[in-house]
């Protein structure tokens, strides 16, 4: 069910390259879209449009009601001017000032009557107060996103850009991101704009998903409908698919390599984790490592059986998706097969079964 | 030696450095952060005075500054006074002579800066020359302060052109390089002695201050 | 912004005083270009001219031929030592000499540091000498004398593998001194200063030349009155005296 919002962006544009054509005519909601598509199909080039950072070479470029780009009007609004934050999968944070002042940069050319967002409220939200005055050099990787992602809010833009933010991050780090972009998403509603190539980022985070490929717009509507679609499915390697969830850490069993770990209410058993109960993380579970069952199982090795309502079944031809609710929605990779045999539809009761080393912890340790 | 020589020299050179370092600056960052069409043209003419002999710029020069030249017919209408045969004369052959030292070594050091920071910047809100200043200069700053000095002891040894336009006149526009010539013609061995330790040791100096200056740069890069 | 304005206009300014300080026109100033050659002594008669005459004379040295492009480029000299007639005949033929006259002249003399077989120019082709400087008759009138004084001698074509040319006669100088040629024909006045040689006077004076150092006053459109003023101390017998005691010779 689509709900009544009225179009963020609307983006009708073409650009010529050597290798392809970037031709796209399609809008965005407020939420956050993905952009997703494989490597050289034009996702990045069209943020950049969008930011103008790129110059299409026709078209026309709307945000929330104002053209910021167009042919026939002879229009084209300076980058600086267009007021949305870009955040740079290398995060381009400025070397030659500490953390403080890089979130301070584009706040200070904000007009006073535009400031939403304090700079004070964004080190909190990302909890950057203890490195405000650190130099951006001696940063870890977890902690330039954050900035970056600090000085981009600080702007108060309309809209915020982020071009694969997390691509060069180390596995570790990612969890983190993913749980502050969450959090920025839930309280500052910014409308965002995510490029990646992680289904599973696509999935955690987005609301609405645009697939791309050779600069040609191949699909759009909900992560999980477009994600099955026959288009989609070579672009996107299946075995990939990891549900990436916000965790919270109940206790610890060192002496067994397990922990317990509470996800959205429910608790799971998980590997061990260097980390107090209390701290946050954020945990992987591929959606190919998850069994469904209809009837608890006895006498089985694995120590997680959840409790669940299926919520949504996406199906296309080979491939399913079924979100399930066990207080987080968790999304589970079928096979038709095994839908027609267990009967499922939304809302059928059912178990998930995952072992506790299918549970991936993301998080280096704390609050890194 | 006397220190009236040693006053002329620098003040020629310092003079020669301070009016080329804005237009190093606003040509390298024409040349490398913009795409304005013509660019090929303008960096062929900023290396231009490398390749061409300094006594022929000296000659151009003339004719451009000279009483009966398109500029210096001008000045000596108006002011009476001429630009060739003075020291404002010598110093604008040091100028041109050392220009494309500094404005290569300049855009060397812009280049050097990541397009993406400045990209980044200007997302966040800052036009072009509000980049230029906070980011593209302070993160280049080595490079350019290098770049500097490399045109410094260029235009402090410059000879060809500055004994075209401004001529061999002791106390007037007779630089360090220029006495040094006098002396050698005249095989007053003592003194040239004297006048080329001076413009080594001075060379030396802003080489070295130079060389560190790359020296932190590569490393501030590097890691 | 402003911080480069106000540079520019700081240096702007500075640039106009600068200029302002040195006006070539006037009574009281004259811009004289000659020949490097003639340093010393012109330097000695300007000396004594600018205390008896209270006129601030400007002198710029360089070689003859660099000074008369400068001047035919539009330097504002306006008395002009040439080590030479050619130069003053490449501004002659510019219509840009208004009066000449011959200041003073030279000599040509062989310097060397071997023992000559012989005590005139057929030493030349002895063995004992294998390598011959002359200053290139191309870019020194240095050499085209020293040419002529061997053509005159019947010596030129058969010196000619023995014969090596220096841009000019400080460089022909240095390879002898430095023991690159074995022997060197150069002015009197440049053999004065040669190091560690001796200077023979074996070249017939009547083979040559006359050597002659043309003065000349610039064609201008403002007065030459101090330019003219200047040149008539310069063939003054005081002022011949101080040339003669540097070592030149009178004009013939």
């Amino acid at each position: 069910m689509t709900p009544t919002t009225e179009p963020i962006v609307r983006i009708d544009i073409v650009k010529r390259f050597s290798e392809f054509t970037l031709e796209c005519d399609v809008t965005f909601n407020a939420g956050v879209t993905a952009v997703f598509g494989p490597s050289g199909s034009g996702k990045s080039t069209l943020l950049n449009c969008i930011a103008g950072l790129a110059r299409p070479d026709s078209g026309e470029i709307t945000v929330m009601g104002s053209k910021v780009f167009s042919t026939n009007e002879r229009k084209i609004v300076s980058p600086d001017k267009r007021g949305f934050g870009y955040v740079f999968q290398t995060s381009a944070l400025f070397p030659n000032m500490n953390v403080w002042k890089n979130i301070l940069y584009g706040y200070k050319l904000t007009p006073p009557s535009q400031r939403s967002a304090e700079p004070e409220q964004l080190a909190q939200l990302l909890d950057l107060t203890a490195l405000l005055d650190r130099h951006v050099d001696t940063l870890s990787g977890g902690e330039r996103q954050r900035v970056a992602l600090a000085r981009a809010l600080a702007i108060s833009p309309k809209l915020l850009l982020l071009d694969e933010p997390l691509a060069s991050l180390d596995v570790s780090f990612k969890g983190v991101i993913i749980r502050y972009l969450k959090r920025v998403r839930e309280e500052l509603r910014t409308p965002m704009i995510y490029v990646s190539h992680s289904i599973s980022e696509v999935i955690a985070l987005a609301d609405d998903m645009l697939v791309l490929s050779k600069g040609k717009p191949v699909a759009q509507g909900k992560p999980s409908d477009v994600l099955v679609h026959p288009d989609v499915g070579t672009m996107a390697d299946y075995g990939t698919l990891e549900n990436l969830l916000e965790a919270k850490v109940v206790e610890r069993q060192p002496e067994q390599g397990l922990s317990t770990i509470d996800i959205g209410g429910v608790t799971l058993s998980a590997p061990d984790v260097d980390a107090q109960p209390g701290d946050l993380l954020t945990v992987s579970i591929r959606a190919g490592d998850i069994i469904l069952a209809l009837d608890v199982p006895s006498n089985i090795s694995a120590q997680n059986i959840l409790p669940g309502t299926v919520t949504e079944i996406h199906a296309q031809g080979p491939r399913v998706l079924a979100h399930v609710n066990v207080g987080a929605t968790i999304v589970v990779e079928l096979t038709p097969r095994a839908v027609t045999a267990l009967a499922l539809r939304e809302g059928t009761p059912v178990y998930l079964i995952v072992k506790s080393n299918s549970v991936l912890i993301l998080d280096a340790g704390g609050q890194s | 030696m006397s220190w009236s020589l040693l006053e002329l020299t620098l003040r020629v050179a310092v003079v020669a450095t301070l009016v080329n370092i804005p237009l190093a600056l606003g040509v390298s960052w024409l040349l490398v952060k913009t795409r304005i069409p013509g660019r090929f043209v303008l960096d062929v003419l900023v290396s231009l005075p490398l390749a061409v002999p300094p006594v022929a710029i000296g000659f151009f020069l003339l004719l451009l500054l000279g009483r009966e030249g398109p500029i210096g017919g001008i000045v000596h209408a108006v002011l009476g006074a001429d630009i060739v045969f003075t020291w404002v004369g010598a110093a604008i052959a040091s100028a041109v002579v050392s220009f494309p030292l500094m404005a290569r070594a300049t855009m060397v050091a812009m280049s050097g800066v990541d397009e993406l920071l400045e990209k980044s910047a200007r997302s966040l809100g800052a036009g072009p020359w509000r980049v230029f200043l906070t980011i593209t200069i302070p993160l280049a700053y080595r490079g350019i302060i290098a770049g500097v000095l490399l045109g410094f002891v260029r235009a402090l040894s410059e000879f060809g052109a500055t004994i075209t336009v401004a001529g061999n006149i002791a106390g007037k526009t007779q630089t360090l390089p220029l006495a040094l010539y006098s002396a050698v013609l005249l095989r007053d061995d003592a003194l040239a002695f004297q006048l080329i330790a001076v413009i080594i040791v001075i060379a030396i100096v802003t080489l070295v201050v130079h060389n560190w200056l790359l020296a932190k740069t590569i490393r501030a890069e590097v890691s | 912004m402003n911080n480069t304005v106000l540079a520019v206009i700081l240096i702007t300014t500075a640039f106009l005083i600068g200029c302002s300080g040195s006006s070539g026109d006037g009574q009281d100033e004259i811009l004289v270009f000659a020949a490097a050659s003639v340093t010393n002594a012109l330097n000695e008669a300007v000396e004594s001219y600018e205390r008896a005459t209270g006129v601030n004379i400007n002198i710029s040295y360089a070689g003859s031929q660099i000074l008369a492009q400068q001047i035919a480029s539009g330097a504002p000299a306006q008395v002009f030592i040439s080590a030479g007639e050619s130069p003053v005949e490449f501004l002659r033929g510019r219509g840009l000499v208004d009066s000449e006259s011959a200041l003073v002249s030279n000599k040509l003399v062989a310097i060397t540091k071997r023992s000559l077989t012989e005590q005139s120019l057929a030493a030349l082709l002895s063995p004992n000498i294998e390598r011959i400087a002359l200053a290139d008759p191309d870019v020194a009138p240095a050499g085209t004398y020293s040419r002529e004084a061997l053509r005159a001698a019947g010596l030129w074509e058969s010196l000619q593998p023995k014969i090596v040319l220096g841009q000019d006669v400080r460089a022909t100088m240095a390879f002898v001194e430095a023991g690159n040629a074995d022997i060197a024909l150069v002015y009197i006045t440049d053999a004065a200063v040669a190091r560690g040689v001796e200077t023979l006077d074996i070249v017939p004076h009547d083979s040559y030349g006359p050597i002659v150092y043309p003065v000349v006053t610039v064609k201008s459109d403002e007065s030459t009155e101090a330019a003219d003023a200047f040149v008539q101390f310069l063939l003054s017998p005081d002022a011949q005296e101080i040339f003669r005691s540097n070592g030149f010779e009178p004009v013939r």
